[in-house]
């Protein structure tokens, strides 16, 4: 029993060693937090809640360097405080699974949900959904993931003939791979619960191919140690799909119609590419260099 | 070795959210609920001995619903249907109704424990502490209690260890317990194993601990019996 006992101090030991070597990093929030620090509300009109599944980089994903509330970062953390600010509501995040964030808009828990929701039919049917948003081309490009070896070599839907595509359930994907592939000689019955239990299928060879919204294939292929790369091939995508949109209760129009205006101006103003490259550098998937960024996080404008 | 060196650095970049955040969230729920479950599951017990048919037959519903579903159905409702009926709850971060939702959950449990500790006890016990002349309530305390405490404690051990793993569904909500570590750090890595093999060493180590002090306790209850 002193044995085990050992064992387990080795381990905490260990552990507590690999916790020494972290590494300094370039300030990759620089460009983030300065778009974040322009918003501010008086919260005059109560609170604004809303409901996000922070797992999901560079959308809405933890910094484990923030504490709290300000530890949830992401794309649309940056769209939530700009809607607060345009409503003027203090801003309350709560973090949840991606299914509890449908619950809580339903059952009142929360006002809005924001979490990289595609507009599906059953969707509309449920919820009042807002009116899009662009998140850069995380939801414009839907693109086809496989191990480096493939890379490139696959760019037409019949190249795919013979082989298997997975995805995330109940998501855009799935709705493009049943489009795309579902009357060929394609193996699509492989749903997956989350991308990441997906991404491991990937690497078991389970599966040969991923489809997944292009921003979050750069965040895996990013993190994959050079075993993923992008097949070459893109979904064709049509409109109502290529963008996100928000999750407001059935009954709460008033908020919709805020909202909406609230979008509205956001688009005309062309806030979001800024928003998204800021998150892309934040995530690790591009630098602030290939951004068009200087060191600070200030957008160089020719 | 590119799984170790993957655990590696995930380690060196997220050890706070594993050891600090995970681990702590997760002791904390797992305190709250056993404390607060031994103290509801004892006045449950209580209510199910009572003479009172009503209560009876209410704490029996109440045990049957909670041990007839799942602790996910239990937090889903207790996050999203316990702020209807207690407002102040809906401004209050979520991990308020998570360990409501323990709480409850622990103490029916806890509240069996408790009466099959007690009925446990060989009822010539009692009989013979009430043959000699002591009153219901004095040999139920002095005599039977006693007794059948030895029968709970361990009982109580293995729920608090049950209890520990039980907290990982708490993560749904990102309370902030070692499952909700695994969330946030696989959302930022997208590296699933690697962090469910964190995750599993850090549960396993705690309640492997759990396990052998509680049954060290056990040996030094023995001895002293």
């Amino acid at each position: 029993m002193k044995s085990y006992l050992c064992m387990l101090l080795c381990l905490a030991m260990l552990l507590a060693l690999a916790a020494c070597g972290s590494n300094p990093e370039k300030n990759l929030s620089a460009a983030y937090d300065k778009y974040l620090s322009q918003f501010s509300s008086s919260g005059s009109n109560g609170t604004l809640t809303v409901a996000m599944s922070p797992d999901f980089a560079p959308m809405e994903f933890y910094d484990v360097a923030k504490s709290g509330d300000a530890a949830i970062v992401g794309f649309d953390v940056l769209l939530a405080n700009y809607l607060a600010q345009e409503l003027d509501m203090k801003l309350v995040i709560k973090p949840m699974s991606f299914d509890a964030c449908q619950a809580a808009v339903q059952t009142g828990n929360a006002d809005i949900g924001i979490s990289g929701f595609s507009w599906t039919y059953e969707r509309g049917q449920n919820y009042a959904i807002s009116d899009f948003y662009v998140a850069g081309d995380n939801e414009t490009e839907q693109s086809i993931i496989c191990l480096k070896e493939n890379e490139g070599k696959f760019t037409k839907a019949e190249d795919f003939i013979g082989s298997k595509i997975g995805y995330q359930g109940a998501s855009l994907q799935q709705v493009l791979v049943e489009e795309t592939f579902g009357d060929m000689d394609v193996d699509i019955s492989l749903v997956y619960v989350d991308l990441g239990t997906a991404v491991e299928a990937l690497k078991a060879k389970q599966v040969d191919f991923l489809a997944v919204a292009h921003g979050n294939g750069e965040s895996i292929i990013a993190n994959a140690n050079g075993e993923i790369a992008f097949t070459g091939f893109d979904f064709v995508v049509d409109d109502m799909y290529k963008n996100n949109v928000c999750l407001i209760n059935k009954d709460n129009t008033a908020l919709l119609e805020k909202v909406n205006a609230a979008l509205g101006k956001a688009m005309a103003n062309d806030l979001y590419s800024g928003w998204y490259d800021a998150c892309k550098v934040y995530a690790g998937v591009s630098t602030l260099d290939e951004l068009g960024f200087d060191d600070n996080g200030n957008k160089i404008t020719e | 070795m590119v799984f170790l060196t993957n655990v590696a650095n995930i380690m060196a970049k997220y050890w706070q959210v594993f050891l600090l955040q995970g681990i702590g969230y997760t002791l904390l729920l797992s305190v709250i609920a056993v404390a607060g479950g031994a103290f509801f599951g004892s006045l449950l017990a209580l209510a199910k001995r009572s003479g009172l048919k009503v209560l009876k037959a209410a704490v029996a519903v109440f045990v049957e619903v909670i041990r007839g579903t799942p602790v996910l159905l239990q937090l889903y409702i207790g996050v999203f249907v316990f702020p209807m009926i207690i407002p102040k709850l809906s401004s209050l971060p979520y991990i308020y109704s998570v360990s409501i939702v323990l709480i409850l959950n622990s103490s029916a449990y806890v509240s069996e424990i408790i009466r099959s500790g007690i009925e446990a006890v060989d009822p010539g016990q009692m009989e013979a502490a009430r043959s000699l002349g002591l009153t219901q309530h004095t040999a139920m305390l002095s005599i039977v209690l006693p007794q059948a405490i030895k029968n709970i404690l361990p009982a109580l051990g293995n729920e608090f260890i049950t209890v520990v793993k039980e907290t990982s569904l708490a993560s749904t909500f990102f309370v902030g317990e070692l499952m909700t570590a695994y969330l946030k750090v696989k959302g930022n890595t997208y590296l699933t194993m690697e962090c469910l093999a964190i995750v599993g060493v850090l549960y396993f180590a705690l309640t492997f601990i759990l396990s052998k002090l509680l049954k060290s306790m056990e040996r030094r209850m023995k001895a002293r019996a």
